[in-house]
Order: C-alpha cells, then structure tokens, then sequence
C-alpha cells in the first residue's frame, strides 16, 4: 500500500525525454529489408490480375507477395475475420492492400510499386451506409451489407407515445474521425531459429499473435509479438496494420524486415470512429418524466467489420443516456460500405449516442419549460433503478450527486456572489 | 543528381559529410546519424514531431533539405541531457507527468527550449504559442505547459 | 521525393549565373511549402536553386523616404520581431505572426508565401493593403509592379524564366493611417486560411472621413483580390456600425468563393463580411486614435 494515493515517475519517462527509446521505426537490424505496401486506388473493383513480374526484376527487390503467397487464410478480423491479408478478389476500399514489396532500400522498395500492373474491373461504391441497407444497394459483400443488428426492448413503446404530453424527435449525423496517433504504424519482423518475431507499434500483441499464426499457419508458439513503445493509438491499433505482412516478409525472406506507415497511408488505412446516423424519438409526460424512446441507430461500418459488431452494441446500451426510461425500442445496424473501415475509437460508441441523448434532454427542457439541470435530475439514475436492458443497478449509481456538483460549482464560477439561487 | 558537401556543428559536434542533393534533414538525422530522438510524424510540418533546433530557432526537419543546413548549429534531443544530467526541462517533464505515449516529447521540449533560450520569462500565451507547432495526440497539453512554467518558476526562484 | 540537382547562391549574381540558359529550375527559399511538394512529388524539379544564403536579401529597412523595404528571404519571425514592421506595417506583422507554427514562421519566408501564389496566402491581403511594391530582377533588369498584379491563378503568377522576386516596399504607415488583419482558420495554430483580409485606410484628421482604403481578401477567389467597390464605399465617410455592415456586406457580394475541403462557399460569404468588418475597425481604431 505504500504506493497508494502517491505521484510516481514514469519509468519509461526517461528514456522518452531523452529520445532514446526505441519506437518501432527507430530499430535498424543487420540485413534488414524495407517492405511498401500496394494499395487500391479505387474503392470497389474486382481484381482480375496482378503482374508483379516487372517489379520483382527490379533492382534492389528481394520479393514481391500477393494474395498467393499467403500460406494459410487470408483474412483477418476481431470479431469477423473479412478483412484480407491481401486482396485477392475484390477491393472494398481506398487502400486495401493488393501487393507488398520487399525491398533492400525503401527507394526501391516505392520504386517497384509503381511497377506492378493491376487489372482490375470496377463496380459502383455505395459510401452512405443508410443507402448501403436497402435491399437494392449495390452489394459490397454476397449477403447483402447488413453486418449485424441489435434490438432493445422494453415495455410499451407504442403505449408509451400515445400517453406522452411531449414528443421531441430529431434525427443526428456524427462524422468519422481518425485517431491521428502522432506515431504512424510500423514495425520490425525477423526470424529467430524457427519463431518468427515481430516488433511492432500495437495495442493488441495476443490477438496479433493469433492472426500471425493463422495466416502462416504456424503454431502458436512459434509467433512471437513484441509490443513496442507505441506512440499513441486511441483504439486505432487495435486492428491487424504491419503485423501478418511483416511476419510474412520475414519468415519467407528469412531476413529481418521494417514496414513503416508514411502519414497519408496511416490515415488511408486505418480504421476511424464509427460514423452515425440516429433518429431518436422522445416521449415526456407533463412534468417532463421520460417516459419512452424510440430510437434507431445506423452505423457506417466501412469497408470491414473490425469492432463494429461491439460498438453497435455500446452505443444501443448507451442510447438512454444516464436516465430511466420505462419504455424503450432501439434498432441499431451496422452497416457495410466502401468508406475507410470503421474501429475502435474512445468510447466506442458511446460518445456518438450522448451527442444524441444529451441533445434529446436539452431540447425536451425546452419544451418542458424546466432548466436543462432539472430536467436532468428528475430523470436521471437512482441506486435500484432499472436500465433498459433490465439490469438493476443495485448500488453506485453516482449521475445525480455528480450533477449536483458540477451545478453548484457550476453557480459558483457563473455567480460568485451567489446572487442566483 | 548531385551531392552537396556540408559542414554543420551537430549537439555541439562538427560534422562534415556529403549528402544527395534531395536528402531530408530529418533522414539525415535519423538514419544516417542515428539521432532517432528526431521523430518522423508526418513528413509536411504539420506535427512538430522532427522538430529540431537550427541556430536557435526550431525548425521542422522534415522541410529542410540536409544541403541546406550547411554553416549552421543544429541541436536535437539528443544534445540536450544524458541519464546523469538531465536538462531542467527534461527534468520538469518526468515531474509534472508531461510524458505519455512520448512520440511529441522530443519537439515539444526543444519547442520550449527555443522560447526559454529567448526569452526566459514567458508568460503563458507565449508559452502555449511556442508549444502551437506540436500536437501531442495524447492530449496532455496542461502538464506540457505546466512543466514549462515550473522550469521558468525554477529558475527565477534560483536567480532572485 | 525525385532526384534533383542542388545549387546554392550567395550572391544575386551568382543566382543569375546559376539560372543562365535554365529552364527546368525551381527557387527555394525557405522550403516549408516546397518541400512538402517535392515530398509528395507534386513537383519534380530537375534542378533546385537555394536562395537561401543571400544576405542582402535577408534584411528589412526604413528607407527614410516613408518606405519600408523587406528582403524577399525575409523569414515571418523575422517580420513578427521587427520593431520597423511593428510601427509602420502592423497588419503584415499580424498577418505573419498568424502563418503556420513557430518552426514554419522561422523558415518560411514573405517572398516564398508571395511566389507561391496561393489563394489563401497569409501575407499577401496585408500586404496588398499597405499599398505593396515588388521587385522583379532578372540578370539585366528589375521592373517593379504592385504585388496583386502578380497573379494569375491558384500557383501561378507573372514572374518569368530567369526573374527572381528580390524586394518588396510599402510605404511606411503615417499617423493619420491605419491596417488591421484577420484570418479564419480551423484552428489558431497550422491552419491554411478559409478566409483572410487586409485593410488600409487613411483618414482625414480634421474631418475624420477616410481618405483613402484598400480592402484584399485571401481565399475567396483564384487569386488574392481587391474589393474596390467596398473600399469606395467608405471614401468620404466616418465610420459608423451602419457603413460598416453595407462593407460587409458588399464584400459577401463582390466575392466568388468555392466549396473546398477547408469550408463551403456560403460560409465563406458571411465570414468574409465580418472580417473585413473586424479589419476596418481595427484600421479605423489605429489611424484615428494616432492621429
């Protein structure tokens, strides 16, 4: 205990401070390869060919790998696994990788790109997941581009509006975001004896290790994942960037190889903050109780699932805010489109659904005739109240103690004389 | 293309080298000197990641091309302290908890190296100013800004 | 970045020299947007020319006749800290203190942000409001023209094989004058301008009506322009809240904004309104405080 409650100093602070430590971009190993990544230009096309023959006579390349070479499944995916390693027959998105080149310099290694021939045929796109859902939308996967939905239900919605004195409805738009770590994805593979190693910028070094080992078919314990220092990530490297391609490099060169992300490919191909579009109905009775909401809650997905499945279903848990709601009917979707694939991003969901509610809450106020606080207070969760998927909240429930406080101190900065009550 | 003979003094090191006309200096830093304390976040000036600091002023090493620092001073992190000795601002950095993922540390700090060499009793604003060329994506301005100003509380303390 | 070859001039001569039966050549100053094109291979120059070394081209001067003259290398910090500029061109000292970062502003250079010839340069509506002179030199001679007839379009400008820009001149600003500057960007610090605005004016002492305005306004059209029918609207008059608003919003008709990344046209209209409004003030507030 003698650490609790006392301010300690980083132990990798030093080091930082000082420049020293290693980030993955940082390390330089003997004989080491420099890898690029081809990636598409357009966002949906089928892929007829890929003539890599040019670029792997060019000088100073070592190897050139397409979907080929991949030794077991070429796909990868937290939750789905429909994300290629490497595609082999169909673009999804801007950036999807087609091709990778290894290289003796990073010169070459980008020359040689520019000398592999994709044939491709190109389909229409659809980037508007809510035209991306209709049955008629132009299909980015075979079964149709609903990834997946989940429903709440609670008492009696329709009861619910036909009793209620007021209706606020609105329909919010939240855009994509992208987490912009200031390190942009890289990493560093090499073998040793029969493991292959792979050092890179990552939150999430056992799932790495488990694609690794299913893309190489390799066994578990010969794929090892060395998370480096990670120059910020915020959900963003979460998902397979350098990993499996590096792996890949290195077991079939079997020399060490480093694949760093320029900026512009860190943005092309990571995945972004969900964007969504929620129509959200409110029903209040005369003193502004809640008592129902309707919601439905459409995620653009992008061009793979990553964490999509999961955000959906924090931002439908989410979408009753703080507040006790009896009656409760909330469809969410999250939907496939050729936009940049959509991830893991800081709340998850979350922050996407209070733009909704929060807004919902202040407009409702208004309607009401109470103070936005009020409001709040009259609605908000109690120790025993029940959410809407039916968890009692037994003990802890903190939101009205915390409004009251940031209400006083709230009074205090705007009134410091306290004229107000 | 041609290569262009420079003479700079580096972290207090003369250096004379020959580069390709088309060498950036933050390439040059990084993998020819091996100065990896100069990081490379965005290659257009945009995140002062490379910052470095070329006679007395910070520059993003990303927009200069080697050839062009010929004759002048260059300072990189690297110059700045060791484990034994470490530069009040690295010091106040540990400290104030200014330090997260560290990927901004090295430009943020010679950023406010820069204003302390010129001006060693900034107010705030110039404080943030200086620090404006830096993003930390971690968001951790408040103590970045905080262990700049107990570096200048410091050191105004010492000298009255 | 492709290959290139690198030359470096100490002197104008030997620059000239350097550029001698050469076409294929791009000037660099101080590279912080070159080098950012060259990077991303935007421009593929055979051969880059450094500026960069040539001392007399570095300096800022009081001429003593009412004329400021700047080097064309001169950096914006150089422009924030000259205590010449402060007095006699506050809204180009504004204008450069609000480009880029620190790191951009200590090697960007006034000619550079000039040559480049973007719309939505920094430097340009402040100094095409006080009145801007610039000197194009080539090896046999300089002709001197009024900086907006510089331009010809986003990146394209007058300035001929074998010219380099070497100096710009302003009049130095009299007590009975003013300039203000304002900029709107998506953030204060590295952010390329959605609009910005210039203003000059003089106004008469006695009578307090302006005598004389010069209104530009960056990012609003392919090249950085004059709004003449607004600065003739305040010919004769005093300020008041009333003209203002008629400037305004003759300034949102007069201009031909386009959607971009940075904003939408619509957006554009209404803001350049008030800037300019800002601008005026702020010019007003300075001319008629001093004098």
């Amino acid at each position: 205990m003698s650490v609790v409650g006392r301010s300690f100093r980083r132990k990798d602070a030093v080091d930082k401070v000082l420049g020293r430590t290693l980030f993955s971009a940082d390390i330089k190993m003997h004989g080491m390869l420099e890898a690029k990544i081809l990636r598409s230009q357009v966002p949906h096309a089928l892929v007829k060919k890929i003539e890599t023959q040019t670029a792997q006579d060019f000088p100073g390349v070592v190897a050139v790998f397409t979907a080929e070479d991949i030794p077991a499944s070429n796909s990868h995916g937290i939750i789905i696994k429909d994300e290629p390693v490497l595609v082999k027959d169909k673009i999804r998105k801007i950036g999807d990788p087609l091709a990778l080149v290894v290289a003796e310099t990073e010169e070459s290694a980008s020359q040689a790109l520019e000398a592999i021939k994709v044939e491709l045929e190109l389909l229409p796109a659809v980037f508007d997941p809510e035209i991306a859902m209709k049955p008629d939308s132009v299909a980015i996967y075979p079964n149709g581009n609903i990834l997946e939905r989940r429903k709440i239900r609670k008492g009696d919605v329709v009861e619910a509006f036909k009793q209620a004195e007021f209706v606020v409805e609105n329909k919010y738009c939240t855009q994509m975001a992208e987490h912009a770590y200031i390190e942009p994805e890289a990493g560093i593979a090499y073998v040793d004896g029969e493991n292959v190693v792979v050092h890179v910028s990552t939150q999430n070094p056992h799932f790495d290790r488990k694609e690794v080992a299913r893309n190489l078919s390799l066994p578990l314990n010969k794929v090892r994942i060395i998370q480096a220092p990670t120059g910020g990530a915020f959900g963003g490297k979460l998902d397979i960037s350098v990993q499996v391609l590096l792996a890949l490099a290195a077991f079939k060169t079997k020399r060490p190889v480093r694949l760093v992300y320029s900026r512009k490919e860190s943005i092309l191909a990571s995945t972004k903050r969900h964007p969504f579009v929620i129509y959200y109905k409110t029903a209040a009775d005369q003193y502004g109780r809640l008592l129902g909401i309707e919601a439905t809650i459409i995620a653009d997905g992008g061009a793979y699932a990553s964490y999509g499945p999961a955000t959906i279903t924090r931002a439908a848990v989410h979408l009753t805010g703080p507040y006790e709601v009896p009656n409760v009917k909330i469809d969410a979707y999250i939907v496939y489109t050729n936009n940049p694939t959509a991830g893991a991003m800081r709340g998850f969901g979350a922050p996407q659904a209070a733009f909704a509610y929060e807004q919902q809450m202040d407009l409702l106020a208004e309607r009401v005739g109470m103070s936005p606080f009020e409001i709040r207070m009259l609605n908000a969760l109690k120790n025993g109240s029940v959410t809407a998927t039916d968890q009692v909240l037994n003990s802890g429930v903190g939101i009205s103690q915390t409004l009251e406080q940031a209400y006083a101190t709230a009074q205090q900065i705007i009134f410091p004389g306290g004229l107000r009550p | 293309m041609n290569k262009a003979a420079i003479n700079f003094v580096l972290n207090g090191q003369e250096k004379a080298l020959e580069v390709d006309a088309n060498r950036r200096l933050v390439d040059l830093l990084r993998d020819d000197l091996g100065l990896t304390g100069v990081k490379l976040g965005c290659g257009e000036g945009e995140c002062g990641a490379c910052t470095v600091i070329i006679n007395g002023q910070t520059a993003n090493s990303c927009l200069v091309l080697a050839a062009q620092v010929d004759g002048t001073e260059i300072i990189t992190i690297e110059g700045l302290g060791d484990h034994d000795h470490l530069h009040p601002l690295q010091e106040a950095f540990i400290e104030e908890g200014a330090v997260q993922c560290g990927f901004c540390t090295p430009g943020m700090i010679l950023s406010a190296k820069a204003l302390l060499d010129h001006n060693p009793n900034p107010g705030k604003a110039e404080i943030m100013d200086s620090l404006s060329g830096n993003l930390c994506r971690c968001t951790g301005y408040t103590k970045i800004v905080n262990a700049v100003e107990n570096v200048i509380r410091q050191s105004n303390a010492k000298g009255s | 970045m492709n290959t290139f070859d690198y030359y470096r001039a100490a002197t104008l001569v030997e620059a000239f020299a350097l550029m001698r039966d050469k076409t294929n050549y791009t000037l660099l100053a101080g590279g912080t947007d070159l080098l950012v094109k060259f990077n991303e291979k935007i421009m593929n120059p055979k051969i880059v020319l450094d500026l960069g070394l040539i001392k007399d081209m570095r300096e800022i001067h009081f001429e003593g006749i009412g004329q400021v003259t700047l080097g064309a290398l001169v950096t914006h910090t150089q422009v924030m800290e000259s205590q010449i500029l402060q007095k006699y061109a506050p809204a180009l000292v504004k204008a450069s203190s609000m480009v880029g970062s620190p790191q951009i502003r200590n090697r960007g250079t006034i000619g550079g942000n000039i040559c480049n010839a973007s719309p939505a340069a920094d430097t340009v509506p402040a100094l095409i409001a006080l009145g801007a002179q610039i000197e194009l030199t080539n090896e046999k001679q300089v002709r001197v023209i009024p900086l907006e007839e510089l331009f010809l379009g986003p990146g394209r400008t007058v300035l001929q094989t074998g010219e380099i820009l070497t100096k710009i001149s302003l009049k130095a600003l009299k007590p009975d004058q003013g300039s203000g500057f304002e900029k709107l960007g998506k953030r204060k610090a590295l952010a390329i301008s959605v609009v910005n605005t210039g203003v000059f004016i003089e106004v008469d002492s006695k009578t307090r009506a302006i005598n004389e305005a010069r209104i530009a306004l960056g990012s609003v059209a392919p090249t950085p322009i004059r709004i003449k029918k607004a600065e003739s609207l305040l010919l004769g008059k005093v300020l008041s809240p009333t003209l203002l608003k008629d400037v305004a919003s003759v300034v949102a008709s007069e201009i031909k904004p386009i959607d971009d990344i940075r904003s939408k046209a619509e957006y554009r209209r209404d803001v350049a309104g008030e800037l300019v409004k800002r601008a005026v003030e702020e010019a007003w507030n300075k001319a008629s405080f001093l004098g």
